[in-house]
């Protein structure tokens, strides 16, 4: 029996990503939840063979730092999504600029 | 004279101001395009990964030997080389650049296992180690790869069958994750 509560384990991650995407987040939150809860769930799943004993202490700390990386993996992919996110909203603000010069002066300036 | 000099001083200032201002207007570019060879290559070496951890529970014993599993590790090593230099070349790539050197350094804790390489937990120095000098495929445990000491001859070693759930899941996701982020940078194009 594992001592991490998934749920809990969960709801932490996803709150504390939540905090740093502010207003970005709803664009990333399906692919956050998804990615967290396995990520969760592998961590209850590295600590269940320990406590069985089915992996040796070296063992569970390789697996430890393997499940560190691919957080950072998903963190990175989310990084990515929110710059996507960031760059689109520049450029569809640098149109809006672009359109109102180019209506101003009656002919396609930029 | 000085006025003529006036009036190139401010004709320039005047140019620079429209160069600048069409430039603040030009689309910026904060991540690369999206690249379908490393969404392909990402899902290629994705599937070669499981194929051999879902073929690893019907393996015999001798076929779980590091020693006949040494082949495919090289393999894996070479399709995620050609997959980084292809990334590097990519303008604004650093994202899935980093996240294919997670995969590598995640490869070569993957052979430290499977050589029985780590007696003890990690140590700083060790995880240093891996980050600095990678993935190595010989039959030996070396100190300077991560493992917990320096001995010869681990190809008869085969990898704890209890491991394999979870390596397979943490691989799973680490491609899923590489291929997410390049199907971001597709910006809602098809």
């Amino acid at each position: 029996m594992s001592n991490i509560d998934v749920s809990e384990v969960l709801s932490s991650m996803l709150a504390a990503a939540q905090g740093v995407f502010d207003q970005k987040w709803p664009q990333v939150k399906d692919f956050a939840e998804t990615e967290f809860e396995k990520l969760a769930k592998t961590l209850s799943q590295i600590e269940k063979l320990r406590i069985t004993k089915q992996i040796t202490e070296g063992e569970a700390s390789v697996l430890l730092e393997m499940q560190k990386n691919t957080a950072r993996t998903v963190m990175l992919a989310l990084e990515g999504m929110g710059l996507v996110l960031v760059e689109q909203a520049i450029n569809a603000a640098l149109q809006v600029v672009k359109d109102m010069v180019n209506g101003a002066i009656g002919f396609v300036l930029i | 004279m000085k006025c003529n000099n006036l009036v190139n001083f401010c004709f320039r200032i005047f140019l620079l101001s429209v160069a600048i201002f069409l430039s603040a207007c030009m689309p910026i570019q904060l991540v690369s395009d999206y690249d379908e060879n490393i969404d392909k290559g990402a899902a290629a070496l994705h599937k070669k990964i499981d194929s051999y951890f879902v073929s690893f529970g019907s393996m015999s014993s001798d076929e779980r030997k590091y020693k006949n599993q040494q082949k495919f590790y090289e393999s894996v090593v070479v399709d995620l080389n050609s997959l980084k230099v292809r990334t590097s070349a990519i303008y604004k790539n650093e994202l899935t650049e980093e996240q294919l050197d997670i995969v590598e350094e995640n490869v070569a804790y993957l052979l430290l296992l499977h050589k029985g390489c780590v007696t003890s937990k990690l140590t700083t120095e060790q995880k240093k180690n891996i980050k600095q000098n990678g993935i190595d495929t010989s039959v030996n445990c070396k100190k300077s790869h991560g493992a917990s000491s320096d001995s010869s001859g681990h190809g008869d070693k085969t990898m704890n069958a209890a491991l394999v759930t979870p390596i397979k899941s943490m691989f799973d996701q680490k491609f899923g994750a590489i291929m997410a982020l390049e199907l971001a940078k597709k910006r809602g194009e098809e």
